[in-house]
């Protein structure tokens, strides 16, 4: 059996480049993207699987035309295929739409054995995508992968909680939400580059998929309002000889630093 | 129809609730008192009798235990299917769950489940109108969105540190009804085969009062032993930069920031940081901010509390010294 992986990709903004304004309103200072940090990772381990265990590893970026910068980094760092679902220029920001619309890809595809996807996006950070898209497919998941195993139609894994190491074995398909320890993502081959520009992209539409556009008035959530994160106020730079600095600042800290606690919880 | 309960999804660590399980305690209880409802603390998996007391102790009304033998560890699939099939039956108003790696790989799966909305992230939450309000940091927190759930049951993710947890004086002697769902009841799709926890004896980030963190302008890696030195006499947590996780000379576990973890200790020292934007974004709720750099147009000193312009191979030791001395005093 050749494993067959799909990992999601999405494009975000690079970071402190969004900015608010007073009527709530987003800005964009260069307007430039990236692919998401986490979705590199994610293809990381599709590739290093292809590597070991010779899978087909498909890129799936779902958004407006910037992802396909991604989608082609994707192919010239060794991904096989790449699929682009439009968003008919309507940015969705919705999580839930967004999983409808990558689980209604994958399945247009012909499923996978093993979908990846990062475990957040830089965006919001909330994760939620993997989660649901494994719901909307079907298949069960794990979040937090840092290494990956698939043998005889197996996929075992190992992922992070904040007080130990899990190790989980399942069958495929199953859906991972990958973290940093992965790998760091591959540079570009030249020969990948060359290939990644003859490469066609295959190009789904909202309604190839059978699916509505996304309307906001649908949606489980509504923005009330959008705001600059409030200012931190300037504090002050000490003052005096290194002895002095320090000095006042164990006496600024004092009141709030309790010394000698003992850790919480067994860790 | 939807109660008006508020229900929280409790987190245990060698029997005892996680500290974020006691902040959405009090993040429930906020609720429940502006809803009218009960305050009902749901543990997937087993809890003993003194872990379902404290959850009593601090804000519970009531414990619901859903038990079966694949919920003795977690498994994303089986824990999320458990409590989407309760909160179908028993219809509370609302569900929290932490940011916790667990809560925030179970919460979308279930509101995918129920196709209920969620607020993920939160900072803050509030019972407006009827229905569940909260804050969400976008865009590495330069950005909050103020969101509203628009039909009930709603979920929210909220962020460690977003609620004190309550003096425990409420109830000892709650009530725990414990629910033993039917073999083959659950998935069980994925088995989880072992589980190795880690004693480093560190404090973690997320819990941390304090938290001294190191940046490429401690020059070597055997250099990062000055932040353990500092960390260990105040009791606080490690923290990192991304530029030295990539550089190898801490794990990853360590990072904060846009993609490490998001901390809000009482008191943040930044060593050698530059204060980039994207470690802004783990640590600029950080109540006090000590920004130690030999630059003095160093970013991070614009949103420090305090500044030591100076060199971290000199400050850090010093510092190290005058605490242990006051410790010793004191
Ligand atoms: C998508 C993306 C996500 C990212 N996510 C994160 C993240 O989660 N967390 C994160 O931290 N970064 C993140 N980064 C990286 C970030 O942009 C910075 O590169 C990084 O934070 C810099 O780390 P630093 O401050 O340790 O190093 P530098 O920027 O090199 O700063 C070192 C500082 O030390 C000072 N210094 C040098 N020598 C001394 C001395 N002897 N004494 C005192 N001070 C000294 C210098 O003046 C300088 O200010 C991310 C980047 C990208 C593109």
């Amino acid at each position: 059996m050749t494993v067959r992986i799909v990992v999601c990709l999405k494009q975000v903004p690079i970071p402190g480049d969004v900015r608010v304004n007073e009527a709530g309103e987003l800005h964009y200072l260069t307007g430039n993207t990236m692919m998401n940090l986490f979705d590199a990772h994610a293809l990381e381990g599709g590739l290093r699987l292809k590597d070991d265990v010779g899978a087909t590893v498909v890129v799936l970026g779902f958004g407006g035309g910037k992802v396909v910068e991604s989608l082609r980094q994707a192919v010239a760092m060794g991904a096989d295929q790449a699929v682009h679902v439009t968003d008919s220029g309507c940015e969705s920001i919705d999580s839930s739409y967004t999983a409808l619309v990558l689980a209604a890809a994958i399945q247009r595809l012909g499923g996978a054995d093993l979908v990846l996807v990062g475990r957040e996006s830089t965006v919001a950070n909330s994760g939620q995508v993997g989660p649901m898209l494994a719901e909307f497919l079907e298949i069960p998941h794990v979040s937090a992968v840092r290494k990956i195993w698939v043998e005889n139609e197996r996929v075992r894994v190992e992922r992070d909680l904040e007080w130990a190491v899990e190790t989980l074995d399942a069958a495929v398909p199953v859906l991972c939400t990958v973290s940093r320890e992965i790998g760091e993502p591959r540079l570009a081959s030249v020969k990948g580059v060359i290939r990644a520009k003859k490469t066609v992209i295959s190009t789904f539409s909202i309604s190839d998929l059978g699916l509505e556009p996304f309307r906001a008035g649908e949606a489980r959530t509504r923005i009330i309002k959008l705001e600059a994160a409030p200012p931190r106020p300037r504090g002050v730079l000490l003052q005096g000889s290194l002895k002095e600095q320090i000095d006042q600042l164990v006496k600024l800290l004092d009141a709030n630093i309790a010394m000698k606690r003992g850790s919480c919880c067994g860790r | 129809m939807v109660g008006r309960d508020i229900w929280i999804w409790a987190e245990f660590c060698r029997n005892e609730p996680s500290p974020l399980t006691l902040e959405l305690l009090a993040a429930g209880r906020f609720l429940a008192d502006r809803s009218g409802g009960r305050v009902t603390a749901v543990v997937t998996g087993e809890v003993s009798s003194d872990g379902a007391a404290t959850l009593g102790l601090y804000g519970a009304d009531h414990v619901l235990v859903l038990s079966h033998p694949a919920l003795a560890r977690f498994s994303d699939e089986d824990h999320a299917h458990a409590l989407a099939a309760a909160v179908k039956t028993r219809k509370p108003a609302v569900l929290l769950l932490g940011a916790s790696i667990a809560g925030k790989s179970v919460a979308p799966r279930v509101a995918a489940k129920l196709g209920a909305g969620l607020l993920a992230e939160c900072t803050a939450i509030d019972w407006t109108a009827e229905t569940l309000r909260g804050v969400v940091p976008l865009y590495g927190g330069t950005v909050l969105a103020t969101k509203e759930v628009v039909a009930l049951p709603a979920l929210a993710v909220m962020r460690a540190k977003s609620f004190t947890p309550l003096s425990p004086d409420g109830n000892p002697d709650v009530t725990v009804e414990e629910v033993r769902l039917a073999p083959g009841g659950l998935p069980e799709r994925v088995k989880v085969i072992e589980v190795a926890v880690e004693e480093t004896g560190e404090v973690r980030l997320e819990d941390a009062d304090v938290i001294v963190s190191g940046g490429r302008g401690l020059g070597r890696s055997e250099h990062y032993k000055l932040v353990r030195e500092l960390a260990e006499v105040l009791g606080a947590a490690c923290g990192a930069s991304r530029a030295i996780v990539d550089a190898g000379w801490v794990p990853y576990k360590h990072q904060v920031g846009q993609t490490g973890k998001s901390v809000k200790p009482k008191v943040y020292i930044a060593c050698g940081i530059s204060g980039a934007v994207q470690h802004l974004a783990g640590m600029r709720n950080s109540d006090i901010i000590v920004a130690i750099n030999n630059d003095v147009e160093a970013p991070i000193f614009q949103l420090a509390t305090y500044g030591i312009v100076g060199d971290v191979l000199e400050v850090l030791p010093a510092l190290t010294a005058a605490f242990r001395k006051r410790a010793s005093e004191g």
